[in-house]
């Protein structure tokens, strides 16, 4: 959209105009907001809670205390976390088992959600390489994650990139193994800048349920979205039932290469 | 040809071609046929629509597109009377004792004859016609309506009648009863037109100088007709002067524009060749120096020659060509659209009238990026090659049959890139695909006793999707778990529609009518579109295995009314129509060079109804009219606003037009028009959260805001030139938005400047008051 308005603006340059306007924008109520994405590995796991804020201000984004948060294993073991700050509850000593599925309830004195999440396989990334493609006077760098397949079923993945301990690079990509390859997956992750020897790449790969999946595909194209190519404005896809958010564990590996 | 489909469909059509051949050495001999064509005196064109009635025995007929009528009466005395809008009534005795071939000219109308000429004929054809949410319209009427930089603009004016709506603030990109841009059937000299529009939409592909008739069919859409499922705008280029040579054209303030035409063979063959560039790129560098490598413009070329071979054969050729540039620092965007068509018509016998067409439309898009870094173009269009026979059998007075075959062959290039790195490799994506689209039908239209007037007919297609190909299924993740692989022509899919038509008359009396009308109507080629108007970003995709073709069904009811002995011409118009198929982006939907388009899209049904009034005066010095259309318009997508119905992005409840015409003097003319209508549909967002250190948006329902209502007042003064034997000029002062309302193209939200941290809205607004002056000419 942005481009099509400057095309607008060179149409109409003479005599187009800008303005600010009120809109209202029926704030609506505040909605319950979880964010509880667990890692398998982890001996501690925490859970954020907020609300919804107005768009225009942000006006009534917060933490939500008080509380009752619990996790339920299929056989009926719960967990109960504790709020250490505002908004902010943990729980330590806490299995997650591979294949099985939890539950998540939140409740306070208005509201109260509920979310299941499945622990899936643990994906081991077996290499990396890189590939550079040169494009006029610059390179760009594709680097190639090669990782077995965990399982026939189907796989959901979400990977990341760091450079030199510098972050993670981008939004990551988000993909998923359905086809049942049972073999070695090729994953691309771009770079945009130029790699040199003794440089650093780590990769995070994060081994998700579908429900998680499909929160951060949409969640990137939601972020990466060019409005005049892609659909209306969209909701990011939520397994949070009477909120938003997300619940869910993943398991996850590291590679590190330096260049050589 | 070797599909046994194909072959069962063209074996229906010659059964019935030669039963009517064999048909027309069989009526009785106490009836015989006057036929023939009807042309402007002056001009030596034919003319479409003449009305030929036959005083005696009630009967009548009008000429077709051609200019072709055909009456067959009784032996004996009979008194026809010629009329037509604008031109001389006309009278002739016949005293008819064989077959009569009788080409006629009609006299050009001063206003005082004009008057007679609309009472005496159209209104009265209006209301008991089988025509039903069809609107004609006189070039000439539209051009005295004041428009966007004085540049006429039939799209733009068409805009201002009842079930047509605009794409958005002066955009030539329409909906009609509630159907999306792409479903609309928008043909020029019977060759399809992909993209209407120039410069985003501010104005059509449509060179008035070079039209000569328009028709849109809101509904109650004749057989002949198919390929989209909402309507159908046929629009004819004239054929040129037979008679003399002249060249008109005119300069305005954005444009210029020059038409030639003359006989090749005086009343024989006439060409006509119109050419129009706009040039407001000369004025960007005006901005700043650094502007000067933006460029933004247009042009297009219409040609047409035809040639009268002898009384009963004639060809016509004809073509246009028209290409926008917009190029602002690195980045390229042109598109256009190249037509061509072949006509040739024969008059097999004194009922029977045949066309045969060849036509060729390509439509391009295409989006550059050069810099030292990138180097890329990425490119999508659509290309047809269409075999048509069309067939009007004037079986007697009260019946003319219809019927044809159409082929159309398709070529969709979808996001071909090429790319070009530093060793200069060129990489193309993906293979373009083929698909044929074959259909055959037959209509009738029967005059029932004195008072019923109905046109029914079939219209039966087929589509065929051809490789080489790759057919794919996908899961739920939108990712593809299978493919099947085609080979060059290979039959990967195939589609039928089955499309009915009919709608009836009934006239109560001579100046009240009720109508009535139902037509199915299927699409095969779909846009891919984001936005109101044409982008290169736009895709036409064929139907597959994964998209469906879309269809319509409309049911519409009409009440015609003529008041005051025909200066008021009343008409109210309900609708109710379903849309099936309906393609959509799913949630989050990526389509710019994606492998796989088909799985970014979500489909579902649409439905939009409503009610058009309609209050035209035809007469007097002052003429206009009053349009309103209250409607919904509804789409209900899977995956999408929970499965629910929401508003479609035109949905509009009220739009309303006010159009008038002053002529106080021979020099002078005044029009105003003033138009209100709802806001568009749109989503905003209505707050937002955080996620792991990201904010992220939050909306409710799809479409569940309202850009602010739109409405303009336009102003147009004519100065006519004296009349000179050789010489005739015009200068016309328009204004746009005399009120200067700033009206809403777009809303966005940005950081405000003045409190950081939290989000404003901005309005942009296109255009304020606009005045502008053009001069035309005519020699």
């Amino acid at each position: 959209m942005r481009k099509l308005l400057i095309l607008l603006a060179i149409v109409t340059s003479f005599i187009s105009c800008e303005e600010i306007v009120d809109i209202n924008l029926h704030d609506g109520n505040q909605r319950l907001v979880v964010d509880a994405e667990f890692a398998a590995e982890k001996n501690k796991q925490t859970v954020f809670l907020s609300t919804t804020g107005r768009y225009t201000d942000g006006q009534g984004i917060g933490p939500v205390s008080d509380a009752i948060v619990t996790v339920t294993d299929q056989d009926g073991n719960t967990g109960v976390f504790s709020e250490i700050e505002a908004g902010k509850y943990t729980l330590s000593n806490y299995s997650f088992i591979t294949g099985n599925t939890y539950s998540l309830s939140v409740n306070d004195e208005t509201r109260s959600a509920q979310a299941t999440a499945t622990v899936p396989e643990k994906a081991i990334i077996d290499s990396i390489k890189l590939e550079v493609i040169p494009v006029g006077d610059f390179t760009f760098t594709i680097i190639h994650m090669y990782t077995m397949d965990p399982g026939p079923e189907a796989n959901f993945f979400r990977s990341r990139l760091s450079y030199n301990n510098h972050g993670f690079y981008g939004t990551g990509s988000v993909f998923a193994d359905v086809l049942n390859t049972n073999g070695l997956i090729d994953v691309s992750l771009p770079f945009g800048g130029p790699i040199f020897e003794g440089d650093t790449l780590a990769v995070d790969l994060w081994s998700m349920d579908e429900a998680g999946y499909q929160f951060y595909r949409t969640l990137n194209q939601a972020a990466n979205s060019d409005p005049s190519s892609t659909s209306s404005p969209f909701n990011v896809t939520s397994n949070v039932h009477g909120g938003l958010g997300l619940f869910g564990v993943s398991q996850r590996d590291v590679f590190t290469l330096i260049v050589e | 040809m070797n599909h046994p489909i194909i072959r069962f469909l063209i074996g229906i059509w010659l059964v019935a071609f030669l039963t009517v051949f064999t048909g027309t050495k069989t009526y009785a001999q106490d009836e015989f046929t006057i036929s023939g064509s009807i042309r402007d005196s002056v001009s030596g064109e034919e003319l479409i629509g003449v009305s030929v009635f036959d005083l005696t025995t009630r009967s009548g007929a009008s000429t077709n597109i051609y200019g072709f009528y055909s009456l067959t009466l009784s032996a004996g005395k009979h008194t026809l009377v010629y009329s037509y809008l604008g031109f001389t009534t006309d009278t002739l005795h016949v005293d008819l004792k064989q077959n009569i071939s009788l080409t006629f000219s009609l006299q050009t109308a001063n206003v005082q004859l004009q008057d007679v000429v609309i009472k005496a004929s159209k209104d009265n054809d209006r209301v008991t016609n089988a025509d039903v949410g069809v609107v004609k319209m006189d070039i000439k009427e539209l051009n005295a309506i004041p428009v966007l930089f004085g540049e006429k603009d039939i799209l733009n004016s068409l805009q201002l009648m009842p079930g047509m709506s605009s794409a958005g603030e002066g955009n030539a990109g329409f909906f009609v009863r509630g159907g999306n841009v792409d479903q609309n059937l928008i043909l020029l000299d019977e060759a399809p037109v992909y993209n209407p529009s120039h410069l985003l939409g501010f104005f059509s592909v449509f060179n008035s100088d070079a039209v000569k008739d328009v028709t849109l069919y809101k509904s109650g859409i004749p057989a002949e007709f198919g390929g989209r499922s909402s309507s159908v705008l046929d629009v004819h280029m004239r054929d040129g002067n037979l008679k003399k040579y002249g060249v008109s054209g005119g300069i305005g303030f954005i444009s210029a524009r020059l038409t030639a035409e003359g006989p090749i063979v005086k009343d024989r063959g006439s060409f006509i060749v119109t050419g129009r560039r706009t040039y407001m790129d000369l004025f960007i560098p005006l901005l700043s120096p650094e502007s000067k490598v933006n460029q933004v413009y247009f042009y297009d070329f219409n040609v047409k020659m035809n040639y009268r071979i002898n009384d009963k054969h004639r060809i016509f050729l004809s073509g246009y060509y028209g290409h926008d540039v917009l190029s602002f620092g690195n980045e390229t965007i042109n598109w256009g659209n190249a037509l061509g068509t072949f006509r040739w018509n024969w008059v097999v016998n004194e009922k029977l009238f045949s066309n045969t067409s060849v036509a060729f439309s390509q439509y391009e898009a295409e989006k550059g990026h050069n810099s030292r870094n990138s180097d890329y173009n990425l490119s999508s269009g659509i290309t047809d090659y269409t075999l048509k026979e069309d067939l009007n059998y004037y079986l007697n007075p009260r019946n003319t049959l219809r019927f044809g075959v159409h082929e159309t062959f398709h070529v969709f290039s979808i996001n071909t890139l090429e790319s070009r790195s530093v060793n200069g490799n060129v990489t193309q994506l993906p293979d373009d695909s083929y698909a044929t689209e074959t259909a055959i039908y037959a209509s009738n239209e029967q005059k029932i006793g004195t008072r019923f007037n109905a046109r029914y007919g079939i219209r039966l297609s087929m589509f065929n999707r051809l490789g080489p190909g790759v057919s794919y299924n996908y899961n739920e993740f939108n990712l593809a778990t299978d493919s099947t692989h085609y080979q060059t022509l290979g039959n990967m899919v195939t589609y039928f529609g089955f499309e009915p038509r009919f709608s009836l008359a009934y006239t109560v009396t001579p100046e009240i009518g009720l109508k009535a009308s139902y037509q199915r109507m299927y699409q095969y080629a779909h846009l891919i579109s984001n936005s109101t108007s044409a982008t290169p970003n736009d895709l036409w995709l064929p139907s597959s295995s994964i998209i469906k073709p879309q269809f319509s069904d409309q049911f519409s009811l009409s009440y015609f009314h003529d008041l005051m002995n025909g200066m008021l011409a009343i008409s109210v118009e309900g609708y109710y129509k379903m849309l099936y198929n309906v393609v959509d982006y799913e949630n989050g939907a990526n389509i710019v060079n994606h492998p796989n388009v088909e799985s970014q899209l979500a489909f579902g049904s649409g439905r939009a109804y409503g009610a058009e009034f309609l209050v035209r005066k035809v007469k007097g010095k002052i003429t206009g009219w009053v349009a309103y259309t209250i409607s919904r318009t509804e789409r209900k997508i899977d995956g999408i606003n929970q499965g629910a119905y929401f508003p479609a992005r035109q949905d509009r409840t009220h739009d309303l037009a006010i159009v008038l015409s002053y002529r106080p003097t021979k020099r002078w003319s005044v029009s105003a028009n003033w138009v209100y209508y709802t806001g568009n549909a749109v989503t905003f967002p209505i707050g937002y959260y955080q996620f792991n250190g990201r904010s992220i948006p939050y909306f409710t329902s799809k479409n569940g805001y309202r850009m602010p209502d739109y409405h303009r007042l336009d102003l147009g003064l004519t100065l006519h030139g004296k009349e000179h034997k050789k010489f005739h000029s015009d200068w016309t002062l328009s204004i746009y938005n005399v009120y200067s309302r700033l009206n809403a193209y777009s809303i966005s939200y940005q950081e405000s400047e003045t409190n950081p941290g939290t989000a404003e809205s901005v309005k942009f607004s296109l255009f304020p008051i606009v005045a502008s002056i053009n001069w035309s000419f005519k020699f």
